[in-house]
């Protein structure tokens, strides 16, 4: 029982870890500032979600878990809230979104 | 403005214990940050209240975590995918919540969380939202998700 939940936290976390690893290819791949966020915010929110949840798995107490939890949700107000704060600043600058098609 | 302060006091205290754990001698840098926040954002947002209905809340919380996946794992592929197939653009989304109070600005922060939408400024009757794909239903994505969060609040006193 012991070995199936640390396997589950480690198969979480390397998930996670590879939506971190994905969220940044869009970064380099994506072609505008506003795409760029978009894979930041959503991809960094599930993969830091995963960690979290992975570590819960591993933690010797309840309070320890508390902490994770609260760790997630002060990052995804901080993601969202600086994604917010670039997209708009550049959208009062006047950038332009691409267009679109496959790109 | 006393009864505001007292209760984010209660709230910025939990949040401290949380993170430092019980060791005492977190306190003495603990305490005045924690008073300094509360008065700070009762200042700051004055006495504007919402009740949260906790049913609300509930079912609010296991749409945002499978939305939050479905985001995460549309935006991944869509990054990975030899095509990226991008069709992005803005659209201005009328806002049915009141601009100038809390469920207005909780929905423009978790449209950035959810699938293939980023909220590029709230205005006073409309959010400007870029989408990543403007042929996946954006408008309908939005209505639900300000549908819940009107579900999830009651509205309160104050200014």
């Amino acid at each position: 029982m012991e070995g199936v939940r640390e396997a589950l936290a480690v198969g979480v976390m390397v998930l996670g870890a590879l939506f971190f690893v994905a969220g940044s290819v869009g970064m380099l791949r994506f072609p505008d500032v506003y795409t760029r966020l978009h894979a930041l915010t959503k991809a960094d929110n599930l993969g830091m979600g995963l960690l979290v949840f992975g570590l819960s798995l591993q933690a010797p107490g309840w309070q320890l878990v508390l902490k994770l939890v609260l760790i997630w949700i002060f990052v995804m107000i901080a993601g969202a809230i600086s994604c917010h704060l670039v997209a708009r600043e550049a959208y009062r600058q006047g950038v332009k979104p691409e267009q679109g098609g496959d790109l | 403005m006393a009864v505001g302060v007292f209760w984010r006091v209660v709230f910025f205290a939990a949040l401290w214990w949380i993170w430092a754990g019980d060791k005492p001698a977190s306190w003495w840098f603990g305490a005045p940050a924690v008073l300094s926040a509360a008065f700070m954002a009762a200042r700051r947002v004055g006495d504007e209240s919402h009740r949260v209905r906790m049913r609300g809340l509930g079912m609010f919380l296991i749409y945002f975590v499978r939305a939050s996946f479905q985001g995460g794992v549309d935006v991944a592929w869509r990054a990975m995918s030899p095509r990226m197939r991008l069709r992005p653009g803005f659209i201005e989304y009328p806002l049915r919540l009141d601009a100038r109070r809390a469920p207005a600005v909780f929905f423009a922060n978790i449209i950035s969380l959810l699938p293939g939408t980023l909220s590029v400024e709230l205005g006073e009757t409309s959010v400007m939202v870029h989408a990543i794909d403007l042929e996946a239903p954006v408008e309908a994505q939005l209505q639900e998700l300000e549908r819940r969060i009107a579900a999830m609040f009651v509205a309160g006193e104050g200014a």
